[in-house]
């Protein structure tokens, strides 16, 4: 009832929130009365009205417009909101359930429009980000549908550990699993040489529907990502997805159909004369290359071009609908996507359904909801490295190219003279499958516990659940070349993954604004569970026409489990002393179940600053930063176990001792950067500057410890070094079109430049070699002095390994270009990567089919060094590609409006198109090994990558 | 009647969401997917050591092979067992250094646990001994005068032991295990695989522990303790039966292993293949030739190394494989004869092996070509069993070894490069 009496003695404003170019309504803009939290938000005409109590001064926030304000009393209060171009008035996130309007940010937090990802189509989500950010090193781990990549911010933060970001989509830590597929079992890769996972398996994250997102963030470095604590080392990618607006729904349905073709080649030696051919084969093989009479018939086939050569169907069409009124907003969105390889019987597919609903419950209460059901399916063909000479890559470096492999008229292959596997008849044949069926939920619950003039506490509930089955299958027919040799021949490998996530964050928010000053706590317990649990069946001997793995001789079966329980727990104070001044502290607490003491929180804290000096000389604005924070990255789970290994003979169980012994002590890495960074904007917005730079220190570092195998056991587990990583990042923005008139032609421009180093500073165990196959065939250099991934061989100078040449660029530079022009815009992204290297095994393979392309001029000396001399192999992998062009014409709204479309649009769009680079194997962003933090860049002949083009329409009802 | 069903939700979710919190797991759980040490028995221990003794078998038993030049290994894929194995220096950091001695250390690992271990009765400790020196004697076949680590702590600063100190090793063990077995009663408290078939109570496995004792002596040139050892097997060696012995058994059972040396002799590539001077070298009509080797019509070849001969000795991947058999032992015996310069009766035991084999008797047998007679048969009887290239070492005769190829050597192969500091 004492409410009323104040309003009684208030006045009414009420008015419009508008898009002051377009003249539409701004539905749930936020008016409130500055410096109190007295507000409402707009209706679905726009409109509001609010009680006030004298004179005021009213603001308006609405996402991508500048923020405006309005001294008033009474009457009407209209506002026509102007685009924020320059983004100062965008929020960035600061904590787990805290933003802070970029202008005061301390961090460099790199974002991205949802519409920058889908210029054009990408199958993941993770490939979609290639070049978008400063200090985000994306690689494409192999060209198979379905992707496989390395997100890595801000360099080298481990040697054993999980290399990958985090990635929270609406609040919620979602899994971004490596699933093996299988196939490094029937490849034999994991065999002999190297015990470690090379299926090059695809990212779970690349699930996610681009088209979904509304905005991505990326938190790159411990300062900025310190609230998220032990799991944060490597950064926070931080994924809002589209919600709805109120008003009547829009529909949007866009179609894009295109095609894909090999990018790149390796190349062939041609053999000219028969001579030629006999001395590297001799006279057997030689004859092959002759014709009905006897003489050389001087085939030259390119079975590059034969095998990789197929061109791919892609479509994709997307349905999206928001609407709503002022209770309940949704957003739907619906994508199908069929894309076909480059290789006979390999492609990928994906159906994503994601439905959003915000709803208010009352005045005090707020919920919102995401769903997210998807399955996604790949055929990926058998690439990557060997020790049966079964996938495509090393089947063609032992095919000389004047022998015939191809087809015969009765549809059956020639046996390979020269090899195990024709590959022509593999790619036919062999089956290389995964289907994952994901549903991700999760919830949002907003509940004002109290509210006054300038005060306001409010208590946050977060909860999610992200659940994934994930089925490869790897099947080779018992008639295939390549089982011949086998008295059990056809193979089936059948994996099962099942994973279980959850999530629950319970948090209070207290706001409170002063004269001058606001304070912002927040304050906050998380749980999260991850349980993972794979059963792997690998049949031998297949009944023939059969695919299922009880329809084999023998089976082999391998079950692993992984689970991980975390808890943590926040405190956050955030300052703001006028609109210049911004202070941060923090601090987080974690303990989680593959730590070796769960009785002691691992504490990781913050402190952060920013100062905006306004107009300094030259500058519009120019603001400050310098932000310190701590991070972790967790044990593996079984890190803190030492337990035996079945070993089995005639039925008995047995037991030995495991290779890698436990370490009941185990903590997690701890990384701690200290970044200082310059925002400003010069000539009146016409360039704006964000420059950064950080050094981030690592310590306990976790090893896999050599120990002497004649103690049982191979590894250990230990906490043993330490490391430092330091950069620097540029972004700047260019609108010239503010300064110079182009005859209506509207013009953006941002680039993006990085650079960043690491150094092994400390380690309590002897330097060592890690990754690759062996020393002479490239590997990674573990010591003190060195960048972790130094890449070295057989030369030495002095007792220490030469560095050939190191994985991490020396810089990458990304630029896009946006223009438009009346009905028509083209936009475009070219990545540049400068420097970087990788083991080129590819040649080395090649070279001992003897069928490299500069076989004659190099490749025997290659081989007669092999052993003494590992740097021809060593090659450095700088590229320049296109990454995305898209060129959209808008038809006018006269052409269209008797259709009832309210707009249409058709387009042309590139991904992939171009790449140049001096690497002489397939893709310069090559890796083995997945992404494993140290040694990846192993080239053993991926998937090639490809280019595609696509025709789009778009249209909105 | 709305707001009243609106309190009485933001009652009831915030318990929910503390019994959700509250309900959650301990952070305390044991390792999913793998027993701990504490729980392993006499039994899995044991089995657990007869079952890695495959393990890294198939690694090392090519190493001898193609060093020995019995077989080359053309695995394009890899260019190591052509290069590395034939022409060395063999990488101490790599697979074909580490991953067998690795493998044999983790059996001695197990056999270890079980002499250290309360409940092991005498029996299980003469099994322990005997399979110890059993794997010190494959580790040393690879490294040779390099020797071995006889400290099983993983303390690298301790110096490695002389190959001297290793055999004198081997005999202790064995003749402690010996002592053991004999005091072991009339069954072991564990069970053996069908590998051990006739070897499987403490009185015959007493049998497989002095055949290898014979093995030991024969290697030290102590032709007296061998005839000793030998003798005592009397009933084995000389029971009519050359294949008599104790095997590696396979099978497609769960976490059991395959026999890697198979492979169809008859498909378009092969890897293991024999070295072209097994035939060359061959006397007339020897069956141990035409049962084990297949002459094929196609070529492999592969780095300047190319044979037409492909073993036929297995025909499946779950054929066993011999540890020692009755054979060897007559042709240890004969070896204590020639050591003993008793040439013929050297020769009698040869020209009973090769009347077996339809290969015509030797005569003459002297002090002039006893040594390399004895080594022919073993070479043609023990096909593929990994020993020529210790007998060849034994009998300072590596230097008759065929090389392909410039450049090529006979290797030894070296400690690996985490057994030693630096």
């Amino acid at each position: 009832m004492s409410a009323q009496i104040v309003i009684a003695q208030s006045s009414r404003i009420t008015g419009t929130v508008t898009d002051a170019e377009s003249g539409d309504p701004l539905v749930a803009a936020h008016v409130f009365v500055k410096g109190t939290f007295v507000g409402t938000t707009t209706d679905v005409d726009g409109s509001y009205s609010l009680d006030v109590d004298g004179n005021v001064t009213l603001v308006v926030a609405y996402m991508g417009y500048k923020t405006q304000e309005l001294a008033t009393s009474s009457g009407s209060g209209n506002f026509a909101m102007e685009p924020d171009v320059l983004r100062q008035d965008e929020v960035v996130v600061t904590g787990l359930v805290s933003t802070v309007k970029r202008r005061n940010a301390a961090n460099a937090v790199a974002s991205v429009s949802g519409d920058d990802l889908v210029n054009a189509p990408t199958q993941t989500l993770d490939q979609a980000l290639g070049g978008q950010f400063a200090g985000v090193n994306i690689r494409r781990n192999t060209g198979a549908p379905g992707g496989g990549t390395n997100v890595n911010l801000r360099g080298q933060s481990t040697l054993t550990g999980s290399t990958q970001p985090l990635y929270v989509i609406d609040g919620v830590i979602v899994n971004n699993d490596a699933n093996q597929s299988g196939i490094d079992v029937v490849t034999a890769a994991t065999g002999a040489g190297s015990s470690r996972p090379q299926g090059q398996p695809t990212n779970r994250i690349g699930d996610i529907n681009p088209n979904d997102i509304e905005s991505v963030e990326v938190l790159k470095g411990a300062s900025a990502a310190a609230i998220y604590g032990a799991k944060a080392s490597n950064g926070v990618v931080i994924i809002n997805t589209k919600r709805g607006k109120g008003g009547p729904t829009k529909f949007n349905f866009s179609t894009k159909t295109g095609s894909s073709s090999l990018l790149r080649k390796m190349g062939h030696r041609v053999f000219d004369t028969y001579t030629e051919a006999e001395e590297q084969y001799g006279a057997d093989i030689a004859a092959l290359g002759n014709d009905a009479n006897g003489n050389w018939a001087g085939n030259n086939f390119d079975y590059e071009e034969i095998l990789y050569g197929e061109t791919g169907q892609l479509t994709e069409h997307t349905l999206s609908a928001i609407g709503g009124n002022e209770e309940t907003q949704f957003y739907l969105g619906g994508q199908y996507m069929d894309e076909g390889g480059i290789i006979k019987n390999t492609g990928y597919k994906k159906i994503s359904g994601r439905l959003n609903v915000n709803h208010r419950l009352s005045e005090k209460a707020k919920l919102s909801v995401s769903t997210n059901l998807v399955r996604s399916e790949s055929d990926r063909g058998v690439t990557g490295n060997d020790n049966t000479n079964m996938t495509y890559g090393f089947s063609i470096g032992f095919t000389p190219s004047f022998i015939d492999i191809r087809k015969n008229a009765d549809g059956s292959y020639p046996i390979h003279p020269l090899n195990p596997s024709n590959p022509l008849e593999t790619s036919e044949y062999f089956v290389n499958n995964e289907v994952t069926h994901r549903v991700l939920g999760s919830m949002k619950f907003d509940y004002n516990l109290f509210r006054a003039d300038n005060m306001d506490l409010g208590f946050l509930a977060v909860a999610g659940a992200d659940f994934y089955n994930q089925e490869n299958e790897v099947f080779i027919p018992p008639f295939l070349q390549i089982e011949s040799s086998n008295d059990e021949a056809g193979q089936s490998v059948m994996t099962t993954t099942d994973n279980l996530n959850t999530n629950l964050s319970l948090n209070m928010v207290h706001k409170m604004k002063m004269p001058g000053m606001t304070f912002n706590t927040t304050a906050g317990l998380q749980y999260e569970t991850y349980d993972w649990n794979s059963v792997f069946v690998h049949a031998t001997g297949m009944i023939p026409t059969q695919t299922n793995v009880d329809k084999a001789s023998s089976q082999a079966v391998y079950h692993d489990r992984k689970k991980r329980q975390d808890r943590g727990q926040f405190f956050q104070e955030e300052v703001t002393v006028g609109d210049n001044l911004y202070v941060a502290f923090s601090m987080r607490g974690d303990v989680s179940s593959t730590m070796g003491d769960i009785e002691t929180k691992e504490w990781y804290p913050k402190a952060a600053a920013s100062y905006q000096l306004g107009e300094v000389a030259v500058f519009d604005n120019l603001k400050l930063r310098g932000a310190w924070g701590q991070t972790g990255n967790m044990p593996q789970s079984k890190a803190k176990y030492t337990t035996m290994a079945s070993s089995n003979i005639g039925g008995i169980n047995g037991l030995v001792a495991s290779s890698t012994k436990g370490n009941s002590a185990i903590k997690p890495e701890r990384t701690t950067e200290l970044e200082f960074g310059a925002d400003f904007s010069v000539m009146g917005g016409f360039a704006t500057v964000e420059a950064t730079m950080y050094q981030q220190n690592i310590e306990d570092l976790i090893l896999l410890v050599d120990e002497a195998p004649s103690s049982g056991a191979s590894y250990s587990w230990q906490n043993g070094g330490e490391m430092k990583t330091s950069g620097m990042e540029l972004a700047l923005g260019l609108n010239p079109t503010m300064l110079f008139d182009f005859g209506g032609l509207d013009w953006n421009f941002h680039m993006t430049y990085y650079t960043n180093e690491s150094e092994v500073t400390k380690l309590n165990v002897d330097p060592y070699n890690y990754g690759g196959f062996a020393t002479f065939l490239g590997t990674y250099r573990i010591e003190e002095g060195y960048s972790p991934t130094s890449i070295v061989g057989s030369e030495m100078t002095d007792g220490k390994h030469d560095v050939l040449g190191d994985e991490n660029p020396d810089y990458r530079l990304s630029f896009r270009n946006s223009f438009s022009l009346g009905p028509v815009s083209l936009s475009f992204l070219i990545d540049r990567k400068e420097g970087g290297h990788a083991i080129n095994l590819a040649n080395l393979i090649y070279d001992l089919g003897g069928t490299t392309v500069d076989f004659e001029e190099n490749g025997g000396d290659r081989l007669a060094n092999l052993g003494a001399v590992t740097a021809p192999y060593v090659e450095s992998t700088s590229y320049t590609a296109l990454r995305d062009l898209s060129l959209t014409y808008t038809v006018p709204g006269g052409l269209t409006e008797g259709y009832g479309l309210s707009n249409l649009k058709i387009g042309l769009a590139l991904r992939n198109w171009w790449m140049a680079s001096d690497y002489t194997g397939l893709s310069p962003e090559v890796s083995q090994f997945g992404n494993e933090a140290i040694g990846g860049s192993v080239d053993t002949n991926p998937f090639p990558l490809s280019k595609s083009m696509y025709l789009t329409l778009s249209m909105g009802l | 009647m709305k707001t009243k069903k609106r309190n009485t939700l933001m009652k009831i979710l915030p318990m929910v969401l503390v019994l959700f919190w509250t309900g959650c797991e301990d952070l305390d759980f044991p390792d999913p997917n793998n027993p701990t040490d504490d729980t392993a028995t006499i039994q899995s221990l044991v089995t657990g050591a007869e079952a890695q003794m495959r393990s890294g078998f198939g690694i090392w038993i090519r190493d001898l092979l193609v060093v020995g030049r019995e077989a080359y290994y053309l695995e394009p894929a890899d260019p190591r067992y052509t290069g590395e194995l034939l022409r060395g220096p063999i990488d101490p950091g790599g697979f074909l250094c580490y991953t067998p001695w690795a493998a044999n250390y983790k059996v001695i690992s197990n056999c270890q646990t079980i002499l250290n271990s309360s409940e092991a009765d005498a029996g299980a400790k003469g099994f322990a001994r005997t399979v110890n020196a059993y794997c010190l004697m494959r580790v040393l076949a690879l490294t040779n005068e390099n020797g071995a680590r006889l400290n099983y702590d993983g303390d690298i600063n301790v110096a490695t032991a002389s190959k001297e100190e290793v055999l004198a090793e081997i005999v202790n063990l064995l003749d402690a295990g010996k002592t053991n077995l004999e005091e072991a009663g009339s069954d072991f408290s564990f069970t053996l695989s069908s590998g051990f078939d006739g070897f499987n109570t403490p009185a015959t496995f007493v049998h497989f522990n002095r055949g290898l004792r014979a093995r030991v002596a024969v290697l030290q040139d102590d032709w007296s303790a061998a005839q000793t050892a030998l003798t005592s097997v009397d009933a084995w060696m000389n029971g009519g039966d050359h294949d008599a012995g104790v095997y590696h058994v396979f099978s497609s059972g769960a976490n059991d292993v395959d026999n890697q040396m198979f492979e169809d002799p008859n498909a378009a590539t092969l890897k293991l293949m024999v070295h072209p001077s097994f035939l060359t070298d061959a006397h007339e009509g020897d069956a141990r030739l035409t049962n084990n080797v297949l002459e094929r019509e196609a070529t492999v070849t592969y780095d300047g190394l190319e044979s037409y001969l492909a073993p036929t000795l297995y025909s499946s991947s779950y054929d066993p494989v011999p540890m020692m058999r009755a054979v060897e032992l007559q042709l240890l015996q004969a070896e204590v004869h020639i050591g003993n310069g008793d040439y013929g009766s050297a020769e009698s035991i040869m020209n009973s092996i090769r009347t077996a084999a339809g290969v015509a008797e030797y005569t003459a047998t002297d002090a002039s070509n006893a040594v390399d007679r004895v080594l022919h048969e073993k070479r043609y009887s023990l096909f593929l069993e990994g020993h020529r290239l210790t007998d060849m070492r034994h009998y300072g005769k590596t230097g008759e070894l065929p090389l392909d190829r410039d450049g090529d050597a006979v290797v030894s192969f070296p400690i690996p490069e985490t057994e030693t500091p630096g």
